[in-house]
């Protein structure tokens, strides 16, 4: 393997980062040990001072974009009286009985640990003030007001929930915390479908755990003559029963709805979310993902069919910056435009057949917190016989009809 | 025991789910500096707060870290929540500060209060106590691991977690800012399977893979209600160093 791949295995968030090289990250300038030489002593410091030259840089936002939240450690949570900028779009929520925006620790920690916003501690004159708000009141002079510390002391905030919260936010995506957004909903079940289970004797040891494949199928004492490899494979196909649902009895739960980063995205109404994410911290345990914890997982995830029932549709207006991928998508796109009809639709009926068996359906994503280690994991339901009826799958459908798109090999019909 | 001579471990959430954070920039540069504690910063980086790489305060000190500074004396354990108060209460508070059109939030205050930090104190037998209420370690298998991380540490190493690159560990010989790690630890003896696969994921990620472990594994499988002094006897005390051994993939030709 050449350096060049080696390097490709470790993503580069996982090395330690010279702070030499703040703000444009870059590999390979590292040494393998320390030789005592004059110049790697040098050179380190410089790193190091590097580094704590931007751990001590001022915490800060201009006078003019100053944004006030007050700690209310009754409530555990922050009032904010005057709430503008552009952070409001996924964080807050109305509170009518103060009538401002009220934030939950997390959001808080956010905010002010990036420096966009100053804290204070409320009191019985603040309190007070908020009712009428006829004049205007002097935050400086009147509360004490919370350095980074004293907030994380006072907020009892569930650390692992808020690195997780805190990484999405930095790469922009819109999140909101889920027992907030099922509170309001109040939540529609999915009918648990009784799933038609074949009963035959061949399949009843399986079901019992006994015999996971059947000694004697079922077409054993049945004469049939098949004429096409496509009837032989569609007549082995297993029946899979779907993964019964279980309702959540223990506190494992899925944690945040993540959105990726649309300009008029709602609080209110907002869209079925993109990942559905749950936070796992394994430091100190690690008896995570037992079948009936993905079963609860299962349990609570939203579903299109529930978001159809609840959600006007709202227009989705393309991001202004480009991603990488989407250059990639429209460029393929294009030399896709230039085949024939017929040879454009197989391949798009290939990719999307590849991505059903790929990426199954249903999926929700683990983010998985080791000592302060970010993992994040995605699981999804399997689907390879096809029998859930996905977007995805329809459209394989509205291409080939009547094809057995599970089958990967189907025979030409003459 | 006089305080003065300790930095404030600052302990959030000491019922639930206990952290220690530190805010205090002179902490971190003792730490990193004098005694190779890397700790992990978790915290948005003001100046660039739309990347992950490079992050700020707050300092996350992982657990074995957190014990191995209260066993040598170098920190004490601190309830920051009513520490803070405390101070408060007798008029300690840090003012938001405006310099040059700017509105500056400071990361903590540094006034320390000897008599609050002792009055505050949390003891170790607590603190470790409230870490383990939601986990599934036995008492031998925690003691075992920070003696592990106790042997490396008092080697010399500078020490991350290792769950970056399948391990339990990932030691540096220097400073990771400047010098690359060559081997990832996994603690306790395993079977041969998995000693093939953290050989391969470790080589693959230009490491060795070190195994360390105790010749008897007496392995005591009370889960842990209490901490009492015998654990903490236990885990302070030094006896034999762990063995360990150390492993690379290899291939023909």
């Amino acid at each position: 393997m050449s350096q060049d791949e080696l390097n490709d295995l470790i993503d580069v968030e996982d090395e330690i980062q010279d702070w030499k090289n703040l703000g444009m990250p870059k590999r390979g300038t590292k040494e393998f040990e320390p030789d005592g030489t004059t110049f790697q002593l040098n050179s380190l410091e410089d790193s190091r001072n590097a580094m704590f030259n931007a751990l001590g840089a001022n915490r800060q936002h201009h006078i003019k974009n100053t944004l006030v939240g007050i700690w209310k450690d009754d409530s555990n949570s922050c009032l904010v009286p005057n709430a503008k900028g552009n952070y409001f779009k996924d964080v807050g929520k109305y509170n009518k009985l103060y009538n401002c925006i009220e934030l939950n620790p997390i959001e808080t920690i956010y905010l002010v640990e990036r420096g966009s916003m100053v804290i204070y501690l409320s009191d019985d004159e603040f309190m007070d003030w908020l009712k009428d708000r006829n004049m205007e009141f002097d935050y400086e002079t009147n509360l004490v007001a919370l350095d980074l510390e004293y907030l994380y002391a006072l907020s009892n905030v569930n650390f692992a929930k808020y690195q997780i919260y805190a990484y999405l936010k930095r790469l922009g995506y819109i999140i909101q915390e889920r027992e907030e957004i099922e509170q309001e909903q109040e939540q529609e079940q999915e009918q648990s479908e009784e799933h038609k289970q074949d009963k035959s004797f061949t399949i009843l040891p399986r079901v019992w755990g006994i015999l996971s494949y059947p000694v004697l199928h079922s077409l054993q004492f049945k004469k049939v003559h098949y004429f096409r490899y496509t009837d032989v494979y569609k007549s082995i196909q297993l029946n899979i029963p779907k993964i019964p649902k279980k309702e959540p009895s223990s506190p494992f739960h899925l944690t945040f709805n993540v959105w990726k980063p649309t300009p008029n995205f709602s609080k209110k109404s907002p869209p079925l979310p993109d990942f559905q994410v749950s936070v796992i911290d394994t430091s100190k345990n690690t008896d995570f993902l037992k079948f009936s914890q993905i079963q609860q997982l299962l349990f609570e995830k939203t579903t299109s069919l529930q978001y159809e029932l609840k959600v006007k549709e709202s227009i989705k207006k393309k991001p202004k910056m480009e991603s990488k991928k989407e250059v990639r998508a429209k460029k393929q796109a294009e030399r896709q435009s230039k085949l024939n009809e017929s040879t454009r639709l197989r391949n798009e009926y290939l990719k999307t057949r590849d991505e059903v068996i790929k990426n199954g359906h249903g999926n929700i994503v683990l983010a998985v917190i080791n000592n302060g280690i970010i993992n994040f994991i995605q699981l999804g339901i399997g689907n390879f016989n096809m029998s859930q009826k996905t977007e995805q799958v329809n459209r394989l459908e509205e291409i080939y009809p009547g094809r057995h798109h599970e089958l990967i090999y189907n025979e030409p019909v003459y | 025991m006089t305080t003065t001579n300790k930095v404030i471990l600052p302990v959030i959430n000491i019922d639930n789910d206990p952290e220690v954070l530190i805010f205090d920039l002179e902490v971190i540069k003792y730490l990193r500096i004098g005694l190779n504690v890397l700790g992990v910063l978790t915290g948005t980086l003001s100046t660039f707060p739309q990347q992950n790489l490079f992050l700020s305060v707050p300092l996350k000190l992982i657990i074995w870290e957190v014990i191995w500074l209260t066993e040598n004396n170098k920190g004490i354990l601190v309830d920051a929540k009513s520490y803070r108060n405390d101070k408060l209460k007798i008029g300690s508070v840090s003012k938001s500060k405006t310099t040059n059109n700017m509105v500056i939030i400071p990361s903590t205050d540094n006034n320390r209060n000897e008599e609050l930090i002792t009055k505050n104190q949390i003891d170790i037998k607590t603190f470790i106590t409230k870490y383990l209420q939601n986990s599934n370690y036995t008492i031998s298998k925690f003691i075992n691991n920070y003696k592990y991380y106790k042997h490396l540490q008092n080697s010399g190493y500078f020490i991350n977690p290792g769950i970056k690159f399948g391990g339990d560990l990932v030691i540096y010989p220097g400073d990771p800012l400047r010098y690359h790690s060559y081997s990832t630890i996994k603690f306790n003896f395993c079977d041969i399977d998995e000693i093939i696969v953290g050989g391969r994921l470790a080589t693959s990620v230009k490491k060795n893979m070190i195994l360390i472990g105790y010749e008897d594994e007496n392995e005591n499988d009370k889960r842990i209600d209490e901490i009492d002094d015998d654990v903490i006897n236990d885990l302070y005390r030094n006896d034999k160093e762990p063995l360990t051994f150390s492993i690379e993939w290899s291939g023909f030709g």
